[in-house]
């Protein structure tokens, strides 16, 4: 099918976006295209105006900040994925990142976008959430800073206002020593996971648990960040991975889906949390 | 909706155009500039039949509008082949059957033909993976897999 028609404005930067979306009343924001195009397309939305980020380069790139890695709205993930700095400092998120779609995806599909878009299954929000990314929104009114746990409120919706645009989000820096670990149930390489699962695990001198953190996606409407402070002070292996995950699992509100009944996606689930700690276990180094 | 100017930029060649703004740059290829070597087949991003490259890289024609092109440089199944000598890829798809009805085949082979560049030694493993954006109903995919090693060959071999 084809979109409804659209007036179109090609923002030259920020200011400019945030200028014209402050005077319309039903705009939509453009990045990579490669979700909002679909819903267009299907006429699953149909926005009055798109205003294109595209041009406005400074909403682009990877910065070093206090404590994290600072990554502008139109980064694309593509970047992600190759960046020199992006792989030392964050190689969870660069290895997220490569597993999006297929290489035309990539190159064109934007942290920004994949955030506001927010689907349950993505990997961007799922690391966001694991990390306790900060999400920087910016409206011609004034700016914010949201936790990507606040952020992320349901299928395809958070707590973004309409005229409010992602301008970056800042990923927190991995402890020395902490391992990480990613694992993805899909019925085809780059197709949206059936069930997904992200986790970082720190060890100590003796090989306990000092810190874990894990999140789960596509399994409930939102990526969902696990308790795991039960965790500390165990050893890592099978049995503890199988009993935090079968606990986690249980404590959460899944549904059934099309073609999948809740107890599935539940065993699903909990099959890549124990995947992804044990692959995160066998990244962590101890601590001296 | 209003129309608006835009100049693609298409195989070296420009075309000055006047479009509604929610003209796909695939059906704009296909029937503004006469290129129907860009297949559409979902207009969902899935399929990969429509996918050219934008300034190198690949990216579907069917989730970019028209107007979002000024500036940029749109290469084309069309401008694959130099002066009528088919490039490796093209050489070895024929040579290994790689391709039976043909509708996948143009936008598979601008991703691989970026990709190669890139890539120019890969393994099978590799190859599937980024082939994976790219669907075929007719070859069972193994041909095409066959068809891009021998192109990375004769790549490397003219190099
Ligand atoms: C075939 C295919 C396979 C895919 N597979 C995956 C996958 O496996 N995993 C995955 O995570 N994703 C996948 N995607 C989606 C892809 O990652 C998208 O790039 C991403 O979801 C949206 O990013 P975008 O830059 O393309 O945003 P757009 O499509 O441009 O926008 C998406 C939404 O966000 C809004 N928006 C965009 N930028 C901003 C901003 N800076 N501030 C505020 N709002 C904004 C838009 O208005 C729109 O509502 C796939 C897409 C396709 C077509
Ligand atoms: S027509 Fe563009 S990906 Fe299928
Ligand atoms: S050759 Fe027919 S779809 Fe691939």
């Amino acid at each position: 099918m084809k979109p409804a028609p659209f007036a179109y404005h090609r923002a030259a930067d920020a200011t400019d976006a945030l200028a014209v979306m402050a005077g319309a009343s039903d705009a939509a924001f453009l990045s990579g295209g490669q979700s909002l195009a679909p819903m267009l397309n299907l006429r699953m939305a149909r926005p009055a105006l798109l205003i294109d980020l595209n041009d406005c380069a400074e909403l682009s790139g990877v910065t070093l900040g206090d404590g994290g890695l600072r990554i502008g709205a139109l980064t694309r993930h593509h970047h992600l994925a190759t960046d020199a700095t992006v792989r030392s400092r964050h190689p969870l998120l660069a290895e997220a990142a490569a597993t999006i779609g297929s290489d035309a995806i990539r190159r064109r599909g934007t942290l920004g976008g994949s955030l506001a878009h927010a689907d349950p299954a993505a990997q961007l929000p799922l690391i966001a959430t694991l990390c306790g990314a900060v999400i920087a929104l910016q409206s011609a009114r004034g700016a914010r800073m949201i936790e990507a746990d606040d952020f992320f409120v349901s299928a395809l919706e958070t707590a973004r206002e309409p005229n409010e645009l992602v301008v970056a989000a800042t990923f927190p820096d991995l402890a020395p020593a902490t391992g990480w670990g990613l694992a993805q149930l899909c019925k085809v390489a780059g197709d949206f996971a059936v069930a997904s699962a992200a986790a970082t695990l720190a060890l100590d001198g003796a090989g306990a648990i000092v810190d874990a953190r894990l999140a789960v996606g596509a399994v409930c409407d939102r990526p969902m960040a696990l308790d795991a402070a039960g965790l500390r002070g165990a050893r890592p292996g099978p049995d503890v991975f199988e009993d935090f995950a079968m606990a986690a699992v249980g404590a959460l509100d899944i549904a059934d889906a099309p073609g999948i009944d809740a107890d599935d996606r539940r065993d699903l689930a909990a099959a890549m949390i124990v995947e992804a700690m044990t692959r995160a276990a066998a990244r962590a180094g101890r601590a001296a | 909706m209003k129309r608006v100017p835009v100049t693609l930029d298409v195989n070296g060649e420009s075309h000055a155009l006047s479009l509604e703004p929610r003209r796909l740059l695939s059906d704009a290829l296909r029937e503004e500039c006469g290129l129907t070597g860009v297949h559409v087949g979902c207009e969902n991003g899935v399929c990969g039949a429509c996918t050219v490259l934008i300034d190198g890289a690949p990216a579907r024609a069917c989730l970019i509008f028209a107007v979002q092109m000024q500036g940029h440089a749109i290469a084309t199944i069309e401008s694959v082949a130099r002066g009528g000598a088919l490039s490796p890829l093209q050489q070895a798809l024929h040579e290994e059957h790689g391709l039976q009805c043909g509708f996948c085949t143009p936008g598979l082979v601008m991703t691989m033909e970026a990709w190669l560049k890139d890539n120019p030694d890969p393994d099978e493993t590799a190859i599937r993976a980024a082939l994976s954006g790219h669907l075929c109903r007719c070859t069972g995919y193994q041909s095409i897999v066959a068809a891009v090693k021998r192109a990375a060959r004769i790549a490397r071999e003219r190099a």
